[in-house]
């Protein structure tokens, strides 16, 4: 008989799902599971499960370079994660920030983190809109954040357009919309509106490849619908990345197929980003640890249900941030149909002075992957001598990875259920607080108690 | 039709002190090879990396390639 005995790998601090007081935290291995095991003297015990199998929980783990935000103006009160904005604690400047321009929703989900409101409410307007932006240029160190249009549904505003276009004339590099496409499905012309406003990429809620997936998740949207979308993102030239939500007994049998669906909608289709279901709202009996699926399990899943042609080797950590929280991996399909890793081999080794911070080569990274060259885009010829070189062959690669070039990418969020409060510190992933002017890490920003008491969201409170 | 590259400048190889010569060479990078016609050492094979094309081309593929 086997037995083998838990053991202590890191401790941490973590919230009460009920009370939402700060707790000490245990992370627990036994075997190839590793848990966070936290004590309430009020409200008992809770066990979640942080990590299942390979890649190895503590090998995966890297040193990030993260930079501290310069702008960072709350003072300590309570501290972490009571306190947030962001406050002098926090260790990394945002990537992307989300910028809510509507609660209003027209879908039903089941695993929605915002807290959608049911009855008619009030959208910003665009000037206050166009605010935030100046704001967000303004305290944003090197590079501008990357912006994400939330809500709610952002594609419920006819002004959508308007509101891109401002934030492009703020001086905002990247403005992604985060939808679930049924405008986009419906109404030609207001994608057509949302391209030439300078919108940079479709952040496509897509759940799977077959209705049933969608019919329990959000309710009602179809397959063909989401087709139809991707079809008009394309007619425009708007680069769109697949986001499923990935929930145990719904559609983690998908993910293959989800990413064939991907290789087969390049280079419209950028990427497939993948978001493990994480338990935000209601939840009065913690949810158990089958309904939840680990980092590393979406990894080898890749591997598995694309027959190796993923490769686990090739989904590597992010560079910056917590390594827990995330992965990335960029590939090209060959003429032979065949996929190919460019980012396994670890560059050419060469020592090149740090001109950039990680953070912004994390921006860039998602713009450079997520935006769609235009097919009216100069082609090369950049170089003052060309006419000497023949550079076919070059153009032709380079060409290859922008046509056919794509991005496998995760980020799994946290819930009051395994939030480590070490993590949270290193999160790169803001929202912005219209009522306090502040940004908040996402993950504080939603963590709602058990009995779905927000944290920080204002409208529960 | 390309022009012919010639070493107008007069080039030399500073370890074998003879003049460049236009040479067929692949340029390889992470996996990736790379046809160019560069000025290269006819003794001891060595290639002369123009700076436009270091910053030019040659930076652009390396930059798509490891995500710089």
């Amino acid at each position: 008989m086997k037995f083998i005995e838990e053991h202590q790998v890191s401790m941490t601090e973590s919230l009460c799902p009920v009370c939402l007081r700060k707790l000490e935290a245990h992370i627990v291995r036994n075997d190839h599971l590793v848990s966070m095991v936290k004590t309430c003297t009020e409200h008992g015990d809770f066990r979640t499960i942080l990590w299942r199998g390979k890649p190895d929980y503590e090998q995966w783990q890297q040193e990030t370079v993260n930079d501290p935000p310069l702008y960072a103006p709350k003072v300590h009160g309570k501290g972490c994660p009571y306190d947030c904005g962001i406050c002098g604690k926090h260790q990394q400047q945002a990537c992307c920030v989300l910028v809510e321009v509507t609660s209003r929703c027209d879908q039903q989900c089941t695993v929605c983190y915002a807290d959608v409101a049911k009855a008619q409410s009030t959208d910003p307007s665009i000037e206050r809109i166009g605010a935030i932006f100046r704001h967000l240029v303004h305290i944003s160190e090197d590079r501008p954040f990357n912006i994400q249009l939330s809500g709610g549904e952002p594609t419920l505003r006819d002004d959508l357009p308007q509101i891109v276009k401002s934030g492009k004339q703020e001086g905002l590099p990247y403005i992604q919309l985060n939808t679930n496409g049924q405008r986009l499905a419906e109404d030609e012309a207001y994608v057509e509106a949302l391209k030439e406003a300078g919108l940079s990429a479709v952040f496509l809620q897509f759940d799977g490849v077959s209705d049933d997936v969608y019919e329990n998740l959000r309710g009602h949207m179809r397959l063909d619908m989401k087709k139809k979308a991707i079809e008009n993102c394309r007619k425009y030239e708007l680069g769109t990345v697949l986001v499923p939500t990935l929930v145990p007994g719904i559609n983690t049998h998908q993910i293959g197929e989800i990413i064939e669906f991907a290789l087969q909608y390049l280079p419209t289709v950028r990427g497939v980003h993948f978001q493990p279901v994480s338990y935000f709202g209601k939840y009065p009996h913690m949810p158990s640890d089958t309904q939840r699926i680990t980092l590393p399990e979406v990894i080898r899943q890749i591997e598995i249900q694309t027959d190796g042609k993923i490769q686990m080797k090739d989904l590597k950590p992010l560079k910056t941030g917590c390594s827990l929280c995330s992965f990335k991996g960029s590939f090209v399909v060959d003429e032979g149909g065949a996929v190919r890793s460019l980012s396994s081999q670890g560059g050419c080794g060469c020592q090149q002075e740090k001109q950039t911070s990680e953070i912004v080569n994390a921006r860039d990274f998602v713009k450079k992957k997520w935006e769609m060259a235009s097919s009216h885009m100069e082609k090369e010829g950049q170089n003052p001598k060309s006419d000497l070189y023949d550079f076919t062959e070059w153009d032709a690669y380079l060409n290859r990875i922008r046509n056919a070039g794509f991005s496998i990418t995760c980020m799994a969020f946290q819930d009051v259920w395994n939030l480590d409060l070490s993590r949270l510190k290193k999160c790169s992933v803001a929202i912005f607080d219209a009522d306090s002017n502040e940004l908040i890490p996402f993950c504080a920003y939603n963590i709602t108690s058990s009995s779905g008491n927000a944290l920080h969201r204002r409208s529960s409170h | 039709m390309k022009e012919e590259l010639k070493n107008e400048d007069g080039l030399t190889c500073v370890k074998c002190h003879v003049l460049l010569e236009p040479r067929k060479v692949h340029i390889t990078y992470m996996k990736s090879t790379f046809p160019a016609v560069l000025l290269a050492c006819p003794r001891c094979q060595e290639v002369y990396v123009p700076e436009d094309l270091a910053m030019g081309k040659m930076l652009e593929v390396e930059k798509t390639l490891e995500d710089k």
